[in-house]
């Protein structure tokens, strides 16, 4: 493509979406399918999954000469879904053998179990690339149904015992682990049938699988055998003798074993370095650990290795302890977070709070919050007035976790001769733990400080339980500075403070930027007497507040609202047509059926993805013809839209087709 | 009941994510995105992300915000030296193609999609160690990114460690000056440097130092939209002085898509080179 090529290309787009209208509509999008440029053609996908016949499609995919072509009938119908697939089953019995093979590829694709018992026979089919299609497209349906014919191709020729096995996989019947195993020691097959039998995950599987992850020294069919053998333990939590087994394997396998699974931590492949731990937690290869410890885990992966150690807690705490003292603080830093050390530990792990290193005492912070030692707490305060913000950042998650009454150590934190940051982190700790703790302090800093001291003690009052505070929270609301009085707005709103409601009322006139914030909360309040405050505002406000209130109505759902919503719904910005779009289906009834239709072939393909939704909320059987339109949009959200709620009418309605 | 609004809401976002920086984010990424736009609801005060799409779409401060989106969005990996292979053929194969002692004027360079200027600074140290300086070379390097934050990180040049991760130890301490924990890039290899905020994806971008004699965009159209992606190579096509050259990450390749850069194989690297498309 060149520099005007690029302006070729949008002239063509543009050229394409106009032909829509006209006679020429077909030709246009047939020609669209066969476009140079990749934009066009998936602009002409979109349209001839809305306005192509099946019929139509599939002639092309026979289009031996056109590979571009078939390949857009193939994607175009791929979305038309449900549409098609009473078309592509009668294709799959066609004598086009080649026809009848891209018909169960798209079969496969759309995924929709009516097909499964059509494609089953095929399994038998004398064309190989139409059994291969198959296998393929009921494993990909996990369809159990074809489990004992796919065992049975097992013993075909090697293209279709690859599939099979795949496909086994894919299922996941344990009637298959027997027939794979049979299969793990040939040569061509071995990494497919490994991988299918972790998929499987059946404990069955387990030895085989294990001695010869210890044996092999073959990449990458190790690490196959390593995922698959993870993959099995993480299904079979309480299976056994995994330990014993270990205990067998001879001196040098060990050690080639331990050599692997290092190298494999120093690699960047989180799903590798879960399967090691997964291995050495439940072989218990404790000497493994401080290699798994010190890896720096990426978000999530902490939780699992300390999920798997705390099955075997007692045992874990009692050989990894002493990591504590390790001379890597990141191994040092990877115990405190990873292992779920009990009470007895408690002495051990505060130490750490004098480690020189700060990503160890945040760290040590950490896990004496999950301890919920109270005994922390004095220490834990003293983190928090740390300046390493790794460190106060942790003992404030830690404090918040420990019991109610600890929290008493934070009073001279909040005292008015501490630190604004001081009594802002105080306060946080307060915040996280719901605690009521210090209450009078608390309510006097509302009033007392910088605004995000303020800000930070009403959002203590705003955990607090109960309907006493309310009033002291909206004292917020008259606060000097907009900031507080856009934070009291939110607490309030969290809180459900119906009471409130008067009080944001009255606070509509004043057009600062409060406003915005009081228009959302009172639709997030369902203040119904808020109602025609809000329509009375519209006309005079900014366009984001127009766009707010018709949300808010939207919310409130008055009694009337529809005149309201129809007149929005002619205005020329699309953002106010889209909230007024959703408000109106909601409210609509019956009798607005025309208006529905009239929304489901708007231009916005967010107004006719609310059309399609609301047609399926008034559930008229009048409604499905458009609804079918609706589930060939060219917008794919639409088109899942609208065939869930053409799926609903007709389980409601049986004279209505899905 | 509830209605379709979760999906839309998060298509919505995508779509104007798309039309106002061309990037793309596929559903598989999608609760890292939510994770990382989370705190923007809460710092705006608003309860779902289909609030602040209405807020991105049409609120008075929306240009403010569509900043800080663009800073969360382009938050990308960088570092000096990255791919180092490339910083060897500039200055073993490109520049003495360029003809030097004939070009007039010094040469010109862009690093599109600068982020914190690991690649403009690594540019010129690998230019300043081959020597070309004291053989007469003077040079330009502009450098440009979406994220205001980043522009600015790039002025001060201070690096984290994680950024000299392809630096050995003494490479460390020929070109940085420690500060506490993190690195100061000596003065002397900001020499011919500056730094601009641009959107690579919006049509009609003006890049002032043009014409460049080569540009460097690596690991940046990944994200980019189809549209997006010709939108920004055309910009490059633009900016290059005739033959002049352009260079992409490993990931990213013009072969097939683009008839307006010839592909170039120089030792086991595919850079491209203009095409003069006679207009």
């Amino acid at each position: 493509m060149t520099v005007e090529a690029l302006s070729d290309v949008q002239e063509r787009l543009a050229a394409l979406q106009a032909a829509v209208a006209g006679a020429e509509r077909d030709q246009a999008i047939v020609a669209g399918l066969k476009d140079a440029s990749p934009l066009v053609r998936q602009n002409a996908v979109a349209l001839a999954a809305r306005y192509l016949a099946p019929e139509l499609l599939a002639r092309f995919l026979a289009d031996d000469e056109d590979a571009t072509l078939r390949n857009g009938a193939q994607a175009a119908l791929e979305r038309q879904g449900p549409h098609a697939i009473p078309h592509l089953l009668a294709l799959t019995r066609d004598a086009n053998h080649e026809l009848a093979f891209f018909a169960v590829q798209i079969l496969s694709t759309i995924n929709d179990v009516s097909a499964k018992q059509a494609l089953l026979p095929l399994l038998d089919h004398p064309d190989r690339n139409l059994v291969q299609a198959a296998v393929e497209a009921l494993g990909h349906m996990r369809a159990v149904e074809a489990v004992p014919a796919l065992i049975r191709l097992l013993a075909s020729d090697s293209w279709l015992q690859f599939a099979a096995a795949s496909a086994l996989g894919r299922i996941g019947d344990a009637r298959a682990v027997g027939p794979l195993l049979e299969r793990l020691d040939d040569e061509l097959l071995a990494e497919m049938v490994i991988e299918a039998l972790g998929r499987i995950g059946d404990a069955d599987g387990l030895e085989p699988l294990l001695d010869r992850l210890v044996s092999s020294d073959r990449l990458p069919l190790r690490d196959q055998l390593l995922l698959a053998v993870a993959a099995i333990l993480e299904d079979n939590p309480g299976l056994r003798g995994v330990r014993a087994r270990a205990r067998l394997w001879r001196p040098d396998a060990r050690a080639g074993l331990r050599d692997y699974l290092i190298g494999l931590l120093a690699m960047h492949d989180a799903m590798l370095a879960r399967s090691v731990g997964v291995l050495v937690v439940r072989a218990e290869m404790w000497d493994l650990m401080p290699a798994l410890l010190q890896r720096n885990p990426d978000p999530g992966e902490e939780s699992w290795l300390e999920g798997m150690l705390r099955r075997c807690r007692r045992r874990a705490q009692a050989e990894l302890l002493p990591l504590l003292q390790h001379t890597d603080p990141r191994v040092r830093a990877g115990t405190l977070l990873q292992v779920p050390f009990d009470a007895g530990a408690t002495s051990a792990v505060a130490g750490c709070l004098q480690d020189q290193d700060p990503e160890v005492r945040a760290a040590a912070c950490l896990a004496l919050g999950r301890l919920r030692e109270p005994s922390a707490a004095a220490a834990l305060a003293h983190a928090l007035r740390s300046s390493d913000a790794r460190e106060h950042t942790a003992a404030a998650r830690a404090l918040a976790q420990l019991p109610g009454e600890s929290l008493a150590v934070l009073a001279p934190d909040l005292e008015p001769e501490a630190a604004d940051e001081q009594r802002q982190r105080a306060l946080t700790v307060l915040e996280q733990a719901r605690s009521t703790m210090h209450e009078e302090r608390v309510r006097a800093l509302v009033h007392d400080g910088p605004p995000v001291v303020r800000q930070a003690a009403l959002r203590v009052l705003g955990r607090y339980p109960g309907r006493a505070t309310d009033e002291w929270i909206m004292a917020g609301l008259r606060d000097d500075e907009l900031a507080v009085r856009i934070a009291t707005v939110e607490i309030l709103v969290r809180r459900r403070c119906r009471k409130a409601i008067p009080a944001l009322i009255e606070l509509l006139p004043g057009a600062d930027p409060l406003r915005y914030h009081l228009v959302r909360a009172l639709g997030r309040l369902h203040a119904k007497v808020a109602a025609s405050r809000l329509q009375a505002l519209y006309t005079g406000a900014p366009l984001h507040e127009r766009i707010e209130i018709v949300v808010a109505l939207n919310q409130i759902a008055p009694a009337g609202v529809l005149p309201f919503l129809r007149g929005v719904l002619d205005d020329p910005d699309v953002e106010l047509r889209r909230v007024a779009s959703d408000g109106f289906v909601r409210a609509a009834g019956p009798r607005e059926l025309e208006a529905m239709v009239a929304l489901a072939r708007d231009a916005d393909w967010v107004v006719r993805n609310h059309a399609a939704w609301g047609l399926g909320r008034l559930g008229l059987p009048a409604a499905q013809p458009h609804l079918a339109a609706l589930a060939r949009d060219v917008e794919p959200l639409v088109a899942r839209t609208a065939r869930a709620a053409l799926g609903q009418l007709a389980a409601d309605n049986p004279d209505v087709k899905a | 009941m509830n209605g379709p609004l979760a999906e839309e809401e998060w298509k919505l976002l995508l779509d104007l994510v798309s039309r106002e920086f061309g990037l793309v984010f596929q559903e598989s990424r999608r609760r890292h995105l939510e994770g990382r736009l989370t705190p923007r609801l809460q710092a705006l005060g608003l309860e779902s992300f289909g609030a602040y799409y209405r807020y991105l779409a049409r609120h008075p401060d929306r240009g403010a915000e569509l900043h800080v989106l663009a800073r969360i969005l382009t938050n990308n990996e960088t570092y000096f030296f990255r791919e180092a292979h490339h910083f060897d053929l500039l200055v073993q194969h490109v520049v003495p193609q360029l003809s030097l002692p004939a070009r007039p004027g010094p040469l010109r360079v862009l690093s599109a999609g600068c982020s914190s200027g690991d690649e403009a600074y690594s540019i010129v140290i690998a230019l300043q160690g081959a020597r070309l300086d004291r053989e007469g070379l003077s040079w330009h390097i502009d450098a440009c990114d979406l994220n205001p934050a980043r522009i600015v990180q790039a002025r001060e040049g201070i690096y984290e460690a994680e950024s000299l991760r392809a630096c050995d130890e003494l490479g460390r301490h020929a070109h940085f000056s420690v500060q506490g924990d993190r690195f100061r890039l000596r003065p002397e290899h900001r020499k011919g440097t500056s730094f601009f905020e641009a959107n690579l994806a919006v049509a009609g971008l003006d890049l002032p130092g043009a014409p460049y004699h080569v540009i460097f965009c690596r690991n940046v159209l990944i994200y980019f939209s189809e549209e997006a992606f010709h939108r920004a190579i055309s910009h490059f096509h633009r900016a290059l002085a005739a033959g002049g050259y352009l260079f992409l990450g490993h990931a990213e390749s013009l072969i097939g898509r683009r008839s307006d850069f010839k592909p170039v194989r120089l030792c086991d690297s595919i850079v491209y080179r203009k095409q003069d498309t006679g207009t």
